[in-house]
């Protein structure tokens, strides 16, 4: 992969272009800032932009900007977005793209995964947080979509998280393939992700499902505390 | 004609003594009057009644007295001057008088020719007073030729006296008549006396017009010289209908003779003077019951001569129990409608007041409403009513209800007090004095329940303000609380975490770089212990806007929560106080509520936010239950806003909140 990347710490830039290049990846730039993102993307014509969310010089919506920029003068070029928390405002018009990623940045530790999902956004999918998801989700006005869930529909969906296909799923639930296969059509539509692009709509489906069933125990949820 | 007025308040303090020294010539004026008034005593004691022995020598002093005192505060005021010299004419025309009744000194009829007609210029030149009174000067432009018309018809009835035989047969020519009479010249006198006739007439009804056209202070000086003719009317009449011959009635005009000079200093160097209104309404009181009583006596001594046949000491003794019985209750029927007829306006002020302040212990009127009601009674919509809170300071140091300088725009200011405290000040264009200082003292108590409810309202709005400001900094060290965890600390753990990565990579298979995988993932731990803290302090879906917050929120509970939100931009702290509510109402429905399904409302009303959390649970939560429920309550009461809780037991839990939204 061809890597350009945007960040402003100059320690964890330092670290992104190791990680890329310590397992054989080319970082044709790393820049401070926003600004010179654009010239450096037409000039390198990478398979990746990954870049941080918050930048110089106001560091609010630097990033979000510049990543609709690329995409919308390099729709081919994939966009990884980092972020520290996630910022629904930014990233409301973005996720529907194909080629587009949005992680928090803890993210990266995990190596193996994050240039997985930095792969898939370069060939064109979807690497979505599951709370980016969530959030997302609920700023379209779909509250609580898994609730809606019917409970067979549920186990089906918990299984497509675990990354089944439909026959290992007909499989594990002793129904038959046909079953699963409207069970999936249904939840999706339930979910209100009918309209989005297959492959995509699965993967958000999937992380709807995993931000439901991650919840912690009901004692502390929902909510931040407040001395 | 204001520089003539004094520039009281200072003023009334001023030691006379101090001045005699530096006016000699007036105060020599009133000795000589003084001396001439005593000297005619022995030389007219025996030669004419004793009353007028007294009389005009007391009329003259008190002239003379009155001309001095106006003298030493007002040296130009002109009637200050004419007073003096009145009083002086009088003593000298005493004097002269006394001596021309002694035949056989010297010139003593030249001196019987002097007071002859001195005393008619005298008495003439009352009508030159009245016009002038009281700032000295004529009422206006229209009347400017009524002062020299008096003198000149003073002069001409002086003149006529002097040189015709009108007075011939008078008691002042002990031999007869006249001896510098020039005959045909009577006719002068009588020209004289009818000139004089017409300019007392003139100004008795300048007075009146210059009544009808004053106000504040100069009304008052005026009322005072009615009063001395509502006296005049009493006394007079009853010295007409023949009791000439009785000593009382002739002390009584001793008396009277006086007061017209000292009424005129009175009001011209009183400023303000409160009292008038009393003064005249009582005279009137006391003369019509004195009629009253007379009455009664004379109708029950008639009864009682009629039935017991005359004359016996029973029917006195009878008439005047009668009277006496009848003095109280008739007194206070006579005072109160003679209050309604001449002190309407102060009837009826008083009246509203009283009416006003059972309203207020009734709860039907709010103290606020005070000062419409003091413009509305006193008739002075300009009237300000300024409470004085303990912590501010006077701005005049007075006793009782204490008078303030006037400025430019006729305004005064008055300071209320109570016990020692100053309550308020009303700043007005109606005079001091009647019927503003009853109706002020009259309204202090609720003067005072006003002023504590400001007082109250005033501290109240402090302490609000204060914790609005607490929550603010609250909210603005939050913001950059969790900022800094972002920005510093969760960077500066990922950067690590990545260089640790690097150093696993390059160390390949050695076990190192095992260890290194537990340290990495510790590192992973921390970052997100790190978020889930700044999410705690600042939920990052706050600054996503309130409608985004809550569908975060609802799609986070663990049981179905239908968000319906539309409130559009918001100020950060309604937000952030309304998420919390949200949060902590969730938590609670989780908690407690064993409910089904959650309903989260938020919506614009009125400019506020209202926010609702209801869940259809088992009811019955109460407020003091939770120390979260109480937090909430302070959050939204900092903000000005309301928190209600709704929990029948059986029949689910609404939690509704409104916050205004003024940033």
């Amino acid at each position: 992969m061809r890597v350009v990347i945007a960040e402003d710490q100059v320690l964890l830039r330092e670290g992104l272009v190791r990680l890329f290049e310590d397992r054989g990846h080319t970082v044709v730039a790393a820049l401070g800032d926003a600004t010179a993102l654009l010239a450096a993307v037409a000039e390198q014509v990478p398979d990746l932009v990954v870049l941080d969310i918050r930048m110089p010089p106001t560091f609010t919506d630097e990033g979000a900007r510049a990543a609709r920029a690329v995409k919308d003068a390099h729709p081919g070029v994939g966009v990884l977005v980092l972020s520290q928390h996630v910022e629904a405002r930014y990233a409301v018009g973005l996720v529907t793209l194909g080629g587009f990623g949005y992680l928090l940045k803890d993210r990266v530790l995990d190596v193996g995964e994050f240039l997985a999902a930095a792969g898939r956004v370069a060939g064109g999918g979807s690497a979505l947080d599951p709370h980016v998801v969530g959030t997302l989700l609920a700023a379209q006005g779909t509250t609580d979509p898994v609730a809606a869930l019917s409970a067979r529909e549920r186990d089906v969906l918990a299984l497509m998280a675990e990354g089944l296909t439909n026959t290992a799923i007909a499989r594990r639930l002793v129904v038959s393939e046909r079953t699963v296969e409207g069970h999936v059509r249904h939840l999706l539509i339930k979910l209100g992700l009918a309209e989005v692009e297959d492959g995509h709509r699965r993967v958000l489906a999937v992380l709807a499902h995993l931000r439901h069933s991650a919840l912690p125990a009901p004692s502390t949820q929902p909510g931040p505390s407040w001395p | 004609m204001l520089a003539l007025l004094p520039p009281a308040p200072a003023t009334r303090d001023d030691h006379p003594v101090a001045d005699l020294c530096l006016r000699p010539r007036p105060v020599a004026l009133l000795v000589a009057t003084c001396v001439a008034a005593v000297a005619s005593a022995p030389l007219s004691a025996g030669r004419e009644p004793v009353i007028d022995t007294a009389l005009y020598p007391l009329n003259a002093v008190a002239l003379g007295g009155a001309g001095l005192l106006i003298r030493l505060r007002l040296p130009r005021h002109r009637v200050g001057l004419l007073l003096a010299g009145l009083g002086f004419v009088a003593a000298f025309v005493e004097l002269a008088e006394g001596y021309g009744y002694h035949d056989s000194w010297p010139a003593a009829l030249t001196a019987q020719w002097v007071a002859s007609w001195a005393g008619l210029l005298g008495a003439a030149t009352t009508a030159t007073v009245l016009a002038l009174f009281p700032d000295g000067h004529a009422p206006g432009r229209r009347w400017r030729w009524l002062p020299p018309f008096t003198v000149g018809a003073s002069a001409t009835v002086a003149l006529g006296a002097a040189l015709s035989h009108a007075n011939d047969g008078s008691y002042t020519f002990t031999r007869g008549g006249n001896p510098y009479a020039i005959d045909g010249l009577d006719v002068l006198y009588t020209v004289g006396e009818g000139a004089f006739a017409v300019s007392l007439v003139l100004a008795v009804a300048s007075l009146v017009a210059r009544f009808r056209r004053s106000d504040g202070a100069r009304r008052q000086q005026l009322k005072l010289i009615f009063w001395f003719a509502c006296v005049l009317a009493v006394v007079g009449p009853a010295a007409a209908l023949g009791f000439n011959g009785s000593v009382v009635v002739q002390v009584a005009i001793a008396l009277l003779v006086p007061l017209l000079p000292v009424a005129i200093c009175v009001a011209i160097l009183r400023y303000r003077l409160y009292d008038v209104d009393v003064l005249i309404a009582r005279t009137i009181s006391y003369a019509a019951l004195t009629v009253l009583l007379a009455i009664a006596w004379g109708a029950t001594a008639l009864l009682l001569g009629g039935l017991l046949g005359g004359g016996s000491a029973w029917v006195t003794a009878g008439a005047t129990i009668a009277a006496a019985a009848a003095v109280l209750p008739l007194r206070r029927r006579v005072q109160d409608a003679v209050d309604r007829a001449f002190r309407r306006a102060r009837h009826h002020a008083l009246a509203q007041v009283d009416r006003y302040l059972e309203d207020l212990r009734a709860g039907r009127a709010a103290a606020g409403e005070l000062e419409g009601l003091l413009r509305d009674v006193l008739r002075d919509p300009g009237l300000q009513l300024r409470l004085l809170l303990p912590e501010e300071s006077p701005p005049t140091v007075a006793a009782g209800i204490a008078a303030g300088a006037t400025d430019s725009a006729g305004r005064s200011r008055t300071l209320v007090e109570r016990s020692g405290v100053a309550l308020a000040e009303v700043t007005h264009t109606v005079p001091d004095g009647e019927p503003l200082a009853d109706v002020l003292s009259r309204a202090g108590l609720a003067i005072e329940i006003a002023r504590l409810q400001a007082a109250v309202r005033h501290q109240l709005a402090e302490v609000e303000a204060s914790r609005a400001r607490i929550v603010a900094a609250t909210h603005e060290e939050r913001r950059r609380l969790g900022r800094d965890l972002h920005d510093g600390a969760q960077q500066r753990l990922v950067s690590a975490g990545l260089a640790l990565r690097h150093v696993q990579h390059r160390l390949g298979d050695q076990p190192a770089a095992r260890d290194l995988e537990t340290v990495v993932a510790e590192i992973g731990g921390a970052i997100r212990d790190l978020r889930e803290l700044a999410n705690g302090i600042r939920p990052a879906p706050l600054d996503d806007g309130l409608e985004l917050a809550l569908r975060e929120l609802a799609g986070r509970a663990p049981l179905p929560v239908r968000v319906q939100a539309a409130c559009g931009p918001l100020p950060d702290a309604v937000v952030a106080a309304a998420y919390f509510v949200a949060a902590e109402a969730l938590t609670n429905v989780v908690k407690h509520a064993a409910a089904s399904a959650v309903e989260l409302r938020a919506s614009r009303e009125e400019g506020d936010l209202v926010l609702s959390v209801r869940d259809d649970g088992i009811g019955g939560a109460r407020p003091a239950a939770g120390s979260g429920l109480r937090g909430l309550a302070d959050r939204v009461g900092a903000l000005g806003g309301r928190l209600r809780l709704d929990s029948p037991a059986g029949a689910g839990t609404t939690l509704t909140v409104r916050l205004p939204c003024v940033s």
